[in-house]
């Protein structure tokens, strides 16, 4: 079956999704998950760059002659713990920002903020 | 050449023995050791001479390469120095409102900003890259987030959403250039681009690492994030952001656009007028806003928004005249902008009123800024004279004409905030009693000796500019070299 670039619009579906969410939403940890949604986007987009139809994994085996590209998926090994490091940071901001503002709603936090 | 490693190397070691020792002196020390350790490694690199180094002995296209060569021979030199003149400005009294435990990791994180803006710098490899930019931004965001008021956390968290959103459209990029060309390395990838079966590819890979570039670098549009980071804070960190985060950005856009794409490829894709356009808003836009600040930092950012796309307004020239003097530009507003923020840590506080009659109360600190601000504007016999100057004529020489007018208009409209700045210091304090008042704390040394070599630099190579012109025009050699 040919699938052409389904793998790219599906990326592009995603990215615009977590995208929107970031923008669109107030909520802190929305917007973190948004960002998330957004990473991961770009994950399926490297990972399912390197892959073939009928390839495995790079391991020389009989009976296998096509081979999918290990390269990008090791990249994005990098990339997925940089992803998860940028949560943690992000969720622990919200924690000290729900402490210091008992709130992590950005519209509220902005009012408090306007009104000392 | 192996040594290459060794800036990005001290510091990613030093952080976790930082953490590991504690304590509150002696965490500081370290980090300051480190830096100074570091500064000493980029000073004996650049002693032996420009070359590359293959890491773990893979050679070029597969393994990943550090190289020295005049573009990030600046770049370096600056991060070290505005780290060693920063970190002496950070000491645990200055920090005292982070408690213990939170100290150490404070200099610890310090210390990993320094490696990942260092690892940009140094590696000839796209993916990794993007890696250092992490490393060195998550770093920055738990720094802003250290700051003394609870506002620091919300610009921290807004700077981690919009900062991480720029470095995912490098990461993008990256894999469009990848997905073009099949290589990681940056000298390969260059080699490969003509012959490269997907156009398209490289021009959205292009696309994505403008975009998130300037994203990181805050040009305009794109810059939100930047005054909240620069007010809100510590001070000792403002200093080193406005020295050196911004410009690493910008010199990794540099080295993506002339030495992976080509100046052949951006004239090509009118890339050059983009940037020449939103130059040329950020210009007029970060010193209108600036004009509007009642707060010294948060005009000193809002400048920093206008002067950050001075500097691309030079790369955007593409011709070698423009690239050298947006690197000269770069160094010299790296200068300026840490100290008149390392000036900042002097005040009690940063509302321009309050600024009224420092002349009489602390004249040093007042001299620094005054000189600092003057700079800012370039009058001459200041280093931002020089920078001005050389822009000025680079522009002039390219004929854009549009933006020679817009050059003016913002040094005009410079002129407005930096007389903001200067003018109230020498003015007569309103309140006599402040001058009756017990005499205030006493600036201390730490702060004062970074703040008086920035100030001393400003008008040392306002003076004698050759080092600073001997350093910038190798980069644009370097970058345009084929």
């Amino acid at each position: 079956m040919e699938l052409g670039l389904i793998n790219g619009y599906a990326a592009v579906a995603l990215l615009m999704t977590g995208l929107y969410i970031v923008l669109a939403y107030d909520n802190l940890i929305k917007q973190l998950i948004g960002l998330s949604i957004f990473q991961t986007a770009i994950f399926v987009l490297y990972i399912s760059m390197g892959k073939l139809l009928d390839g495995t994994a790079p391991i020389l085996a009989a009976g296998t002659t096509s081979y999918s590209h290990p390269l990008p998926h090791v990249l994005i090994l990098t990339a997925i713990v940089v992803g998860i490091a940028t949560l943690a940071t992000g969720l622990a901001l919200v924690v000290r920002i729900h402490e210091a503002y008992d709130s992590v709603d950005e519209d509220d936090i902005l009012r408090q903020e306007r009104q000392p | 050449m192996n040594l290459l490693v060794l800036p990005v190397l001290i510091p990613l070691l030093a952080a976790p023995l930082i953490m590991l020792i504690g304590g509150r002196w002696l965490a500081w020390l370290g980090a300051l050791l480190c830096a100074s350790l570091a500064l000493a490694a980029v000073l004996y690199v650049f002693a032996l001479g420009d070359g590359a180094t293959a890491l773990g002995g893979w050679a070029a296209p597969v393994g990943i390469v550090y190289a020295l060569d005049g573009a990030n021979r600046p770049i370096l030199l600056l991060i070290m120095v505005a780290a060693v003149l920063s970190l002496l400005s950070a000491s645990p009294v200055q920090m005292g409102h982070l408690k213990a435990p939170r100290l150490a990791s404070f200099y610890a994180l310090f210390c990993l900003c320094i490696c990942g803006l260092a690892g940009i710098a140094a590696t000839g490899d796209a993916f990794n890259v993007f890696v250092f930019l992490e490393i060195s931004s998550l770093a920055t965001y738990a720094l802003v987030a250290s700051g003394p008021t609870r506002q620091a956390l919300r610009a921290a968290f807004h700077y981690l959403m919009l900062g991480t959103l720029g470095g995912s459209f490098v990461l993008l990029g990256v894999g469009f250039l990848y997905m073009a060309t099949g290589s990681l390395n940056m000298a390969d990838i260059a080699l490969r681009l003509p012959d490269s079966p997907l156009p398209q590819a490289i021009l959205v890979g292009a696309a994505f690492l403008v975009c998130g570039f300037a994203l990181k670098s805050a040009l305009f549009p794109l810059h939100q994030w930047l005054p909240g980071v620069y007010a809100h804070s510590p001070n000792a960190v403002s200093s080193f952001l406005a020295g050196t985060g911004t410009k690493v950005s910008i010199y990794a856009l540099a080295r993506f656009g002339f030495t992976v794409l080509g100046v052949g490829w951006l004239s090509a894709h009118r890339i050059d007028t983009l940037l020449l356009i939103l130059a040329c808003a950020g210009m007029l836009f970060g010193a209108l806003a600036a004009i509007q600040q009642s707060r010294l930092r948060l005009l000193l950012a809002w400048s920093s928004v206008s002067q950050i796309a001075y500097i691309v307004l030079g790369l955007s020239l593409l011709s070698e005249a423009g690239i050298a003097a947006a690197f000269l530009f770069m160094v010299i507003h790296a200068l300026i902008k840490g100290g008149l923020f390392l000036a900042c840590g002097a005040l009690d506080d940063d509302a321009l009123d309050s600024l009224r009659g420092l002349g009489q109360r602390d004249p040093v600190t007042a001299i620094c800024l005054s000189l600092g601000a003057l700079s800012l504007l370039g009058v001459p016999l200041t280093a931002g004279f020089v920078g001005k100057w050389m822009l000025l004529q680079a522009v002039w020489a390219h004929g854009a004409v549009l933006a020679l007018i817009v050059f003016a208009s913002s040094s005009l409209l410079a002129v407005v905030y930096v007389g903001r700045i200067v003018l109230p210091l020498w003015q007569a304090s309103e309140t006599p009693s402040a001058g009756d008042s017990p005499a205030p704390p006493g600036v201390p040394w730490n702060i004062r000796v970074p703040m008086l070599l920035t100030a001393a630099g400003s008008l040392l190579f306002g003076l004698w500019p050759a080092p600073l012109l001997e350093l910038s025009a190798p980069a644009a050699q370097a970058l345009l070299a084929p």
